[in-house]
């Protein structure tokens, strides 16, 4: 892992298209400013990970949910149709 | 000027292929997914991986099972699939068995541009469940 060192206000720079500035920094918390191009994707790392997590558990279990909806009771969803497009 | 040319809409029941473009968490490199109706009244359907068809997921409309759910698009996430107002988009989330329950990831809804197909898994800021029980009438 590359390992810089910056002052509140500084930034670094990865690739062409995406600035990393440090706005702020109390105690153990550090505020982050991410200037990147609208198709680049910005999440909290952990709730990426558990995100990656659940969709390849849902992957796994397509089979098993598919056979769970097939014996579900027609019309079993309890409420109105989707109220959007 | 441009005219103004009409096409024959997209045949019914063929399912529609999702772009991803920024992918899927979990899916790799995967960009494209068909959205096919898993049953026949169209509560449930299934995401299904274009270049690898047996990497799918069922999904589901959430206001199909919690009607007071209310996602606050993130305004990154709105400006990349062009959504001009909620009308433009289509939602659904993803749906994963705990312990032969269904449970529905209310956190993380897919959410597509309705006339270009441009999709994406949006993390909501909210603090949603990523396992809600999905309750059905009995």
């Amino acid at each position: 892992m590359l390992v810089l060192t910056r002052r509140t206000g500084e930034s670094i720079v990865i690739g062409n298209e995406v600035t990393v500035t440090v706005l702020d920094v109390r105690g153990d918390q550090v505020r982050i400013g991410i200037d990147a191009p609208k198709g680049v994707q910005i999440h909290r790392e952990e709730v990426f990970r558990q995100l990656q997590a659940e969709n390849t558990a849902a992957a796994e279990q397509a089979g098993r949910a598919r056979e769970l909806v097939a014996r579900m009771p027609r019309n079993a969803a309890p409420r109105r149709r989707p109220d959007q497009g | 000027m441009e005219g103004c040319v009409l096409d024959d809409p997209r045949p019914e029941n063929e399912p529609a292929v999702l772009v991803f473009e920024g992918g899927i968490p979990g899916f790799g490199a995967h960009r494209q997914f068909l959205l096919a109706d898993l049953t026949d009244e169209g509560t449930f359907q299934e995401l299904v991986c274009v270049d690898e068809p047996g990497l799918a997921l069922v999904v589901a409309s959430p206001w199909w099972f919690f009607p007071e759910y209310r996602p606050d698009l993130p305004e990154q996430d709105r400006a990349e699939l062009a959504i001009g107002s909620p009308v433009d988009a289509a939602v659904f989330c993803a749906v994963v068995v705990d312990d032969d329950q269904l449970m529905m990831n209310l956190r993380a809804p897919f959410v597509v541009h309705a006339s270009t197909h441009r999709a994406r898994q949006v993390i909501l800021d909210e603090d949603q469940p990523m396992r809600a029980p999905v309750l059905t009438a009995t």
